[in-house]
């Protein structure tokens, strides 16, 4: 595994300094390379998926603009998916104000157009979780995860479903170790209670 | 450690991110406790739940929309503000160097054209056949046509032309000055052609300006040329023979102070704030002299004002009612 992530890491190198010099195939050869990964992160964390395909666009657009600030000290995944982050936190952000403008707002369309948001972050009511018991685990787990916070989703999305080390964890959430292991902790145990309410038994 | 403590780290164990002597103890505590077994247990499932959720394809047209926006990014030119301020090692000393020049050509453009710079107030014709003071200001009598005009002051103008140029001695210029008192008295309507021959064409009697400026053109030129203040100032100084100077002469402001150098920035600070323009200055190792253009009421306080930096031994005498500009020179 180390000898992959190694491998790669130099053959990321050798393409982004190719991009450097102006061979834009080398970079295609990057979002070729990374699209999914970002675009999966992405949906993870804003768990939409028109917002996912807007947020990995943005986000390889920013690295390419910003290709002159990345000095090389981290990986390029490491450098892109913190871009994708922040881009998928301020996406997040924004929708959920957007739905607490339009919970508040009087033009409300009460015609149960609402399920769709229960889909996609189940709350802790007993509706909520009756939706998520008709659904298979992989559905629940999805619900589990769109129900954690930000900062406990993120560090989910990235230790559990793209299996990225401690340390690159912490440089692109740029925390200590001590708090990504509180953090995740936390989180696991939240997906666990969740997913203990949604099937009654793990 | 105690149990709570053992259990919150029961997920970085998972991880194997624990040291070894905290991973012993967990081990050991494990053995002993059932719920944190449970915990674990429950931990190992949510994590393999979540490990093994699979990846979504992105959409096929992902890549295609990101290249097209990047190519349009690649093709169009870098903005304005790259081009002009970057790479910032290379442009930023050179702007900087540019700008240190625009400023100090501005500076000099600024103080030259400044004192060139006509000034647009002029007296009127009754200003200007009002009796003169008896003494410095008095008046000529009016011509009577234009052709007598013009012989006193082509004989006035006469040695002020190239001939006191060839010789520009500035170190030695204030001390040839000749003194107010011995100056002949110029009659004040000469000099007064000679200071404005072409400024109110229309407002003064029409056969008078027009014969005066042709002979005064020389000499107008050599005050106002810009070529610097001194030089102006040279101009005057020299015009113990030239009407010009003859008139500001007879006008002018002596002051007796203790250090002539140290007075020049207070003197001509006097000037600007009763509204006066310095018009020329020369000033030299012993004696300085400034030659400006003022209102004749602003007269008094100038002098009042000057009276605060030294002694004023000699000031103009002026008629009661006095208006419009005058040349006066004020001499330390």
């Amino acid at each position: 595994m180390s000898d992959d992530r190694q491998h790669s890491t130099d053959e990321d190198a050798l393409i982004v300094a190719s991009w450097r010099s102006g061979e834009l195939s080398s970079f295609e050869a990057l979002v070729v390379k990374y699209q999914k990964r970002m675009f999966n992160i992405a949906l993870r964390v804003t768990g939409d998926y028109e917002d996912a395909c807007e947020v990995a666009q943005d986000a390889f657009v920013a690295a390419f603009r910003g290709i002159n600030t990345y000095r090389g000290e981290a990986r390029f995944s490491t450098w892109l998916t913190s871009i994708t982050l922040n881009l998928s936190r301020n996406r997040l952000m924004s929708a959920q104000t957007r739905k607490k403008n339009e919970a508040f707002s009087l033009d409300w369309p009460d015609n149960g157009d609402n399920s769709r948001h229960f889909n996609e972050w189940p709350s802790p009511t007993p509706s909520a979780l009756e939706l998520l018991e008709r659904r298979s685990v992989h559905e629940k787990l999805r619900g589990c995860i769109g129900a954690l916070s930000v900062e406990f989703r993120e560090t989910i999305v990235l230790r559990d479903l793209h299996d990225y080390s401690y340390d690159d964890i912490c440089s692109i959430l740029n925390v200590r170790e001590g708090t990504l292991k509180s953090r995740l902790f936390r989180a696991r145990e939240q997906v666990r209670e969740c997913l203990k309410r949604a099937m009654g038994d793990i | 450690m105690e149990h709570e403590e053992l259990r919150r780290k029961l997920s970085a164990y998972l991880d194997n991110v624990v040291g070894s002597e905290e991973k012993e103890e967990i081990k050991r505590h494990l053995k002993s406790c059932g719920s944190c077994r449970g915990e674990i247990a429950d931990l190992e499932l949510t994590v393999g739940y979540l490990k093994s959720i699979s990846m979504v394809e992105p959409p096929p047209w992902l890549k295609e929309q990101i290249m097209t926006r990047v190519r349009e990014l690649s093709e169009t030119r870098p903005s304005l503000w790259r081009r002009l301020f970057f790479p910032l090692y290379v442009k930023l000393p050179l702007e900087a160097l540019a700008l240190v020049l625009i400023c100090v050509t501005g500076y000099y453009l600024a103080r030259t054209v400044g004192m060139q710079e006509p000034l647009p107030i002029l007296p009127s014709s009754e200003q200007r056949q009002e009796p003169a003071p008896p003494s410095s200001f008095q008046t000529a009598p009016p011509p009577s046509h234009p052709g007598s005009v013009s012989q006193p002051g082509a004989a006035l103008l006469k040695p002020a032309t190239p001939k006191p140029r060839s010789n520009p001695t500035p170190a030695a210029v204030p001390s040839i000055l000749p003194k107010p008192p011995e100056t002949e008295p110029i009659p004040a309507r000469q000099t007064k052609q000679a200071e404005q021959p072409e400024l109110a064409p229309t407002e003064e009697g029409p056969n008078l300006e027009q014969e005066v400026v042709p002979q005064f053109g020389r000499e107008e030129k050599a005050v106002t040329t810009p070529a610097g203040a001194l030089k102006k100032g040279k101009t005057a100084l020299r015009g113990g023979d030239s009407g010009r100077a003859a008139k500001m002469e007879a006008g002018g402001i002596n002051l007796d102070v203790e250090d002539p150098g140290a007075a020049v920035g207070a003197v001509e600070e006097a000037v600007n704030r009763t509204g006066g323009r310095i018009s020329g200055h020369s000033y030299g190792e012993e004696s300085h002299l400034l030659i400006i253009r003022i209102n004749r009421q602003k007269i008094p306080e100038l002098v009042d004002r000057l009276g605060h930096i030294g002694t004023v031994l000699d000031k103009p005498q002026l008629p009661k009612g006095a208006e419009g500009l005058t040349d006066l020179t004020i001499r330390w």
